[in-house]
């Protein structure tokens, strides 16, 4: 066994060990267990509805209907618990001062908070595979799966699992105590929902600017089915700057531990900003509900320069609904669009206008209806009006499932899955007591 | 083996070691004493390359080292709080050691009669057995510079005459040690070469005879040299 796996293994021991670890488990399987049932049960009864109208039904996407709130409940369990198991990994070496005895051995701080984050995914790794009971339950009872959608929420997920291992090191790195560190790991991760909530309450202008890059947004991208290039970059850019500071923090080496970590998230922030401006997004949705049809699309690319005026409040529900309803999807198949929303006297005197300026013509409306906006569109590129096509039509996939198999599905999440690792956890032991880890006292 | 002179440490403004100077001849045990608080694991831990100091010069074996790695292939340091892998049992806490570092020494461990307790885990030792696995850690990767902090913290007297009998049998095969050692009858049964550090600075240092000869006590023990350094 080389050397870097004998570390990695005693601590994934460290974790398999950890009292809160079968405990976290549970609160997993419990939570999953009650999201998927409510999300079945929901998705059930809307979809007896659905069956009779082919047109209600294209509104049923199994990923944002049953799997989104399913990774949404491991979301939260991640972001509020996870670091408390992971923070006693690193924290404790430095409270128990064993820190000291793991730098004497032949590895370098990287080496070991490398294997210390690699250990560290296994619970995230572990919690992602908790939702593949779910998964065989829908194909079981003829559910529909769309693949990449659904591959894109795991590696989001698992994205997201990585960058609250690497704050969760960072903040053990900091303070020597687990109290403290959970404390300012836990912070850092939900600083997330106070810049959303400041966002969506308008408290300052900066909170417009660095929303886009709160962790529940971003995670938000891949809950969309949006495969972005800046949004992966991102979330492997921070795990690494948390990762580097811890590095920074522990490197006996480094002393100016506050200049080297400025210098480290500067370098982090010079990679993403070209990248940023730079993106590459891909919809990933089998009803491509984050793109425009394609007799729309062929409107758009006669407007690369198209500009938009708006003028309304961005708090009045008309704006929220342009803007979650068409402007995110414009800004996706137009990235170069101009959108100005407007403000002051101009905004008084012409509230509830949409101007869309093209080649210097320009058309104002009242609608923000796609179908209305598209004929304007149209109007200012010479297109032709678009047309509607049948194939275009994401025929949806209702399913309605018995109270029994909804039953099940809880049942297979507060016993099916505990048990079996429970059983897991059992053997781990079993086979380390037989193989003579804990009670051989001669063999070394 | 080690000459530092000029150590300046301040932490949060306040000054814990004031231009300390200090020799651990090769070959001898070294014995850094003094009172609370004046500044002895702050001292070792800057020597053992895990604590830098503000300013400093120190030599190991003729060399000046920057890098903690390069430090560390010369020495080995064990602090005085340190609480091992407490669910881990002994067995599996060598076997840790003997698999990372290519190093097991089964007769040290017999030595240290930590056959008796391979069994058991960390936590479960009283804290003598505990100090015997921190010393197995220390003396059994074949370094030339030992550091330990407080070594004999735990041991009841029979303990510790085979703990010093032992580092005198170290010292024989030809490896340096610096202790840092509060109970001075200890020190004065162990320590070749003597430092002597009040309030951070280096008070006087020397064998116990060189400090007899210079606080003027040819008869005196370790404990009436040291008081009356720190009138």
């Amino acid at each position: 066994m080389n050397r870097f796996a004998v570390l990695l293994k005693k601590e994934v021991r460290e974790i398999l060990r950890a009292r809160a670890t079968p405990l976290y488990f549970l609160l997993v399987s419990t939570l999953l267990g009650y999201s998927f049932y409510t999300a079945l049960s929901l998705y059930s009864t809307a979809s007896e509805a659905a069956l009779v109208s082919p047109l209600y039904a294209a509104g049923f996407e199994p990923v944002p209907g049953v799997f989104t709130p399913l990774f949404g409940a491991l979301f939260l369990l991640e972001s509020l618990f996870l670091p408390f198991l992971i923070i006693p990994l690193l924290a404790l070496e430095r409270s128990r001062n064993t820190l000291t005895v793991l730098l004497q051995l032949p590895w370098s701080v990287t080496a070991i908070l490398g294997a210390k984050f690699l250990a560290a995914l296994l619970p995230v790794l572990v919690t992602t595979a908790m939702t593949f009971p779910a998964v065989a339950l829908w194909i079981a009872w003829g559910g529909h799966i769309p693949w990449a959608e659904w591959l894109l929420l795991l590696t989001g997920h698992f994205l997201y699992g990585s960058v609250v291992v690497a704050i969760s090191l960072a903040a053990a790195s900091l303070f020597g105590s687990v109290g403290s560190a959970s404390i300012a790991g836990l912070a850092a991760i939900i600083a997330s929902w106070f810049i959303d909530f400041g966002r969506d309450m308008h408290v300052a202008p900066l909170f417009e600017l660095i929303t886009p890059w709160s962790l529940t947004q971003v995670v938000r991208t891949y809950e969309e089915g949006l495969l972005a290039t800046d949004t992966c970059l991102y979330l492997i850019l921070l795990a690494l700057f948390f990762l580097l500071a811890a590095k920074v923090l522990l490197d006996p080496d480094i002393r100016g531990k506050g200049l080297s970590i400025v210098l480290v998230f500067i370098v982090s922030t010079g990679i993403l900003a070209p990248a940023a401006h730079w993106k590459w997004t891909a919809d990933l949705t089998e009803s491509g509900r984050n793109s425009f049809p394609a007799r729309y699309q062929r409107i758009l690319q006669a407007a690369p320069d198209l500009q938009i005026e708006i003028f309304l409040e961005r708090t009045d529900s008309r704006a929220k609904d342009y803007e979650k309803s068409f402007l995110k999807r414009l800004l996706l198949a137009v990235p170069n669009a101009r959108v100005r929303w407007m403000a002051g006297e101009q905004l008084r005197d012409h509230y509830g206008q949409f101007v869309y300026r093209v080649n210097s013509r320009e058309e104002m409306t009242f609608s923000n209806s796609e179908e209305e906006i598209f004929i304007i569109l149209a109007a200012l590129t010479g297109s032709p009006p678009p047309a509607l096509s049948e194939k275009e039509v994401y025929p949806g996939y209702p399913l309605v499932t018995s109270d029994t198999q909804q039953r099940l599905a809880l049942l297979v999440y507060l016993l099916g899955v505990p048990l079996l690792l429970m059983t897991l956890f059992f053997f781990h032991r079993f086979e380390r007591t037989r193989t003579g880890v804990v009670h051989d006292s001669k063999k070394i | 083996m080690i000459s530092a002179s000029g150590i300046f440490k301040s932490v949060q403004g306040l000054t814990v070691l004031s231009d300390v100077s200090m020799d651990a001849p090769r070959g001898r045990i070294t014995g850094i004493i003094g009172p609370n608080g004046a500044g002895k694991s702050t001292l070792l831990r800057i020597l053992a390359g895990f604590d830098g100091a503000d300013s400093s010069h120190v030599t190991y074996a003729g060399k000046t080292f920057h890098r903690f790695r390069e430090k560390q292939s010369l020495l080995v340091y064990m602090p005085e709080h340190v609480d091992i892998y407490p669910e881990e049992t002994v067995s599996g806490f060598i076997r840790f050691l003997a698999r990372s570092t290519d190093y097991e020494d089964e007769t040290l461990m017999t030595r240290l009669g930590l056959d008796a307790v391979m069994s058991k885990r960390l936590k479960q030792l009283s804290k003598g057995y505990a100090q015997r696995v921190k010393l197995y850690f220390a003396l059994a990767h074949p370094k030339p510079l030992v550091l330990l902090d407080e070594p004999f913290d735990g041991f009841d007297p029979i303990q510790l005459m085979d703990v010093l009998d032992l580092l005198r049998e170290e010292r024989s095969g030809g490896r340096t040690f610096i202790l840092t050692v509060h109970q001075l009858h200890d020190a004065e049964k162990i320590c070749d070469h003597l430092v002597l550090l009040r309030q951070g600075r280096t008070v006087a240092q020397g064998s116990l005879d060189e400090l007899r000869n210079r606080f003027e006590a040819p008869a005196a023990s370790l404990e009436e040299i040291f008081m009356r350094a720190l009138r």
